[in-house]
């Protein structure tokens, strides 16, 4: 399912570009691609192990399709050569019912416990920014920006979980996974087709590849670590955005 | 210009509504699997330690179910006697009303006593106060499966009565001895 989805982008990206680049070399000259800054708003997508709602996989980390929105710009430099920017905020979401079932049906199972209670609180939330080169290729009224890009990713909160067992003598104890809150390294790769609506106002269709090794997780108050802990949360996703740019 | 600010009236309005309604608490419960379980007074109880027999007796032609589970200083022992029985490893599947007599349950808690612990009676497991439903019974994996309920009355000294309830007990595919003396 992942890789398919990375193959699609890909290949979408790919397609794009050669047509660009077979039609559109004279036309680069004669319009010399103007700096611009703008907003946009879409849909964050959790991959893979982010995605994932596996309890006996200790990289799950159950996010969800959310919000993001963010500012971006990118400044020329030579030609269709420019440094891009953005700084985006996403939330993943929350654990559900069926998570927390799943959760509490693990952890009995792990603990032989009679009953598992798993409570969990908070979200995913964090800002991005994160600044690369980017190159622009032009066609009529439509441009293809491709821009690969680092940053920090600053993590406001993941979800947090606390965890009572019955009848497990060794681990009487509640025992919390907490929110984590750290800032952290990120690596984007980005694709967004802008439309030129007048001289300098673009709409723009944007897709951003995101992943991070993520935030350290702490847990407390366990007194014997028997199945699902988790001490790293990795990120990664892919948000789709429709916004406006405005050519400086 | 006009369409352009609509645009992003919209827009921000849908982000903002979107971004309101988000603090919940989720809580999730799962309780054991384990094919012996009951619930004593609200939590569950699910024994580790576990007897299952049927034992037959050629001279008074009765055969004797008994299961036994024993955890968290609590024991339950639950026993059905047929009369005019055969000889044969399975058991008649039906519901077993407590009668004192052939059909008893001793519900028993783990106490101190002259430095030891023992378990000793809860109290009283009296006729009609409790049920032992067996659903089904596979005499060749040996293998019986049944649900039961009751309540053990007990009085202290003062005459304050306590009621211990065992409620939504079951018993699935709980694997038996058969022995035929």
């Amino acid at each position: 399912m992942y890789s398919n989805n990375i193959k699609k982008i890909f290949t979408t990206i790919s397609i794009a570009f050669l047509a660009f680049v077979a039609t559109n070399v004279h036309a680069q000259d004669e319009n010399p691609v103007k700096s611009y800054f703008g907003f946009f708003g879409g849909v964050s997508n959790p991959m893979g192990d982010f995605k994932s709602t596996d309890y006996y996989n200790n990289k799950s980390g159950f996010g969800k399709r959310g919000l993001t929105y963010g500012l971006d710009g990118a400044f020329y430099f030579h030609k269709n050569w420019a440094i891009g920017a953005s700084i985006t905020y996403q939330d993943n979401g929350e654990l559900n019912q069926a998570n927390a079932d799943s959760l509490a049906a693990g952890y009995t199972n792990s603990y032989n416990a009679d009953q598992a209670t798993v409570t969990a609180t908070k979200r995913y939330q964090t800002v991005n920014i994160l600044l690369g080169p980017q190159y622009t290729f032009q066609k009529g009224k439509f441009l293809l920006d491709l821009r690969a890009s680092a940053g920090i990713i600053k993590v406001f909160s993941t979800p947090e979980t606390n965890t009572l067992l019955s009848d497990v003598p060794q681990q009487t104890a509640l025992f919390y996974q907490r929110s984590a809150s750290a800032t952290v390294l990120g690596y984007s790769g980005t694709a967004a087709l802008r439309y030129r609506l007048s001289e300098n106002v673009f709409l723009t269709l944007r897709g951003a590849y995101l992943y991070s090794p993520g935030p350290s997780i702490t847990n407390q108050y366990r007194d014997i670590s028997l199945g699902r802990l988790v001490t790293k949360q990795p990120f990664n996703t892919i948000n789709t955005t429709i916004g406006l740019n405005f050519g400086l | 210009m006009n369409k352009l600010r609509l645009f992003t009236f919209l827009l921000l309005a849908g982000l903002l509504m979107i971004e309101s309604c988000k603090k919940d608490t989720i809580v999730g419960t799962a309780y054991t699997t384990k094919p012996f379980q009951a619930n004593i007074n609200g939590s569950v109880w699910a024994p580790d330690t576990i007897s299952n027999t049927i034992t037959y007796n050629s001279t008074n032609k009765t055969k004797t179910f008994v299961l036994e589970g024993t955890e968290a200083q609590k024991q339950v022992i639950m026993t059905v006697i047929l009369n005019n029985a055969s000889n044969t490893p399975g058991f008649a599947i039906g519901t077993y009303n407590v009668d004192a007599s052939s059909v008893l349950i001793n519900y028993n808690t783990q106490v101190l006593q002259n430095g030891q612990y023992v378990f000793l009676p809860h109290g009283t497991v009296s006729a009609g106060s409790g049920v032992i439903i067996v659903s089904s019974v596979d005499s060749v994996a040996k293998k019986i499966t049944g649900t039961f309920n009751f309540y053990s009355r007990s009085s202290d000294p003062n005459g304050d009565v306590t009621v211990d309830n065992i409620l939504g007990g079951e018993f699935t595919n709980l694997p038996y001895t058969f022995t035929s003396n």
